[in-house]
């Protein structure tokens, strides 16, 4: 048990050693030879207007919501499927894990029907909701 | 990893401490060493398999036999270029965003069974480990995406988290079939189970249905065509990684092919038997010692099959349009998923119960 997590944490440490070896044995070869242009963020060519920190689109944050409720109740299915084959009772079981599906299925259906999965959303989508 | 430090206490007599240290850098050097090695395979592989289906010859002069050199030469030139950081961007995050994506990657190699025993540690959480791990990449790529200080990069990056986040549902609920089956979270049970029992494959018919949502899940969560969004060349120039260069770069595509091993490796161990034979007319685990390594090379043999046929798929299909890759991930793949799991186990109360 100790050693399991033990050889996590020393392996999360080789993969940083790993990338950062062939890092600083390159420093001693490569080149360095910055200027202002070649500096410059990458826009084809055309000077970049403003700092690249801007604000993007609201999907990502539904999405990102979507995924968050959606990994939860997965997470709980975990244990479930864990213990299914040693369950004293598998009838008993087998229904608590069909309830629990069929709730994060209806879950799915509820944001299916609210346009939430949908990546364009159209002015049809929208009027729907609100009627 | 436990046989090691066995073998280093038991047979040389070495103190625990130093045994230890022993086990861990043969457990580390083998398992770098077999990435390495891998990864530059892999890279010509991937030219090679692209190039004959385009029907050109792909690399054929470095190293003389069919360009076999062409993948170290790649690396010792990326090695000598200079590492260009953007004016703007935040350092610290553009330096350790490639680390961070690389290393979440390897951490998972750690409970993948090759052989019987030739594993680093069977954790008791293996499946949920692997999972949970894989995902700290999307950590990395935000990091490298936001810090670059540039609209391609950061466009990039979100798409690529929304994608990933996504696909990691289905692929999370497909991999609940195997579990119910097996009844365990370790990696090593599956193998003893599935040398009893055949596959896991043939254990019931929702289980193809399993097998076939985690792959494509996957294939998007390595961000495989068709499911390259994130790094659309002909729209996002390059990705999250536009600004990047050198050896850093490299680390970005390294850390693809190593993720496409860890998913086939995945693949391999849960559905498709692991390191048995098929109908284990071999017990390969069972073996006279240095004989049970025959195991490494089955696994390695299938592991390949899986990464033949990812290659395949994306020379032969185009691209999705990102409405439609979030369509298929909710709309098709996540129900699929949760089919495939609940008839499993309705086929394992009443057809085996």
């Amino acid at each position: 048990m100790f050693l399991d997590y033990h050889a996590v944490l020393v392996f999360l440490i080789t993969g940083v050693a790993m990338v950062s070896a062939p890092l600083i044995l390159g420093f001693l070869f490569r080149p360095s030879n910055p200027y202002p242009e070649k500096n410059m963020a990458y826009e084809c060519a055309e000077d970049p207007i403003g700092p690249a920190q801007i604000r993007f689109d609201m999907r990502f944050y539904t999405t990102a919501l979507i995924f968050i409720i959606f990994e939860v109740e997965i997470a709980l299915m975990f244990p479930w499927a864990r213990v299914f084959r040693d369950a004293p009772n598998q009838t008993l079981a087998l229904g608590a894990g069909l309830i629990f599906m069929s709730i994060v299925f209806l879950g799915l259906v509820v944001d299916w029907v609210k346009g939430d999965l949908d990546w364009v959303k159209t002015f049809h989508n929208k009027r729907r909701v609100q009627d | 990893m436990e046989t090691l430090i066995d073998f280093f206490t038991g047979t040389l007599g070495l103190g625990p401490t130093l045994a230890l240290s022993l086990a861990y850098a043969t457990a580390i050097g083998s398992l770098l060493g077999f990435i390495t090695v891998y990864a530059m395979f892999a890279i010509w592989m991937e030219r090679k398999v692209a190039a004959h289906i385009q029907q050109r010859f792909g690399p054929m002069e470095v190293g003389g036999w069919h360009g076999w050199a062409q993948s170290p030469a790649d690396a010792l030139k990326l090695m000598f270029k200079e590492d260009i950081i953007p004016s703007g961007a935040n350092k610290v995050l553009f330096w350790i965003a490639p680390a961070i994506v690389f290393c979440g990657v390897l951490a998972g190699f750690i409970a993948i069974p090759f052989a019987a025993g030739v594993q680093i540690v069977d954790i008791d959480l293996g499946v949920f480990f692997i999972i949970a791990i894989a995902s700290i990449e999307v950590i990395g790529v935000i990091m490298a995406g936001w810090s670059s200080n540039s609209k391609y990069s950061l466009f990039g990056a979100v798409r690529e988290a929304a994608q990933v986040v996504s696909y990691e549902l289905p692929s999370a609920t497909a991999l609940l079939a195997p579990i119910l089956v097996v009844g365990s979270f370790k990696l090593g049970d599956f193998n003893t189970y599935q040398a009893e029992h055949g596959w896991i494959i043939f254990s019931n018919p929702f289980m193809w249905i399993a097998l076939l949502v985690y792959f494509i899940a996957s294939l998007a969560g390595c961000k495989r065509a068709p499911f390259d969004l994130p790094e659309a060349e002909s729209e996002l120039v390059s990705g999250f990684h536009t600004e990047y260069s050198g050896m850093r770069f490299s680390f970005f595509g390294l850390e693809e092919f190593v993720s496409m091993l860890l998913v086939s490796a995945i693949t391999c161990t849960l559905f498709l038997g692991g390191y048995t034979l098929p109908f284990n007319f071999l017990d390969v685990a069972n073996l006279a010692a240095p004989f049970h390594l025959l195991g490494v090379a089955v696994l390695i043999v299938k592991i390949f099959a899986v990464i033949f046929v990812q290659m395949w798929l994306r020379w032969t299909l185009p691209r999705m349009r990102v409405d439609q890759v979030m369509t298929m991930g909710y709309k098709y793949l996540l129900p699929w998923a949760l089919f495939a799991v609940a008839g499993t186990a309705v086929w394992h109360v009443w057809m085996e119960g």
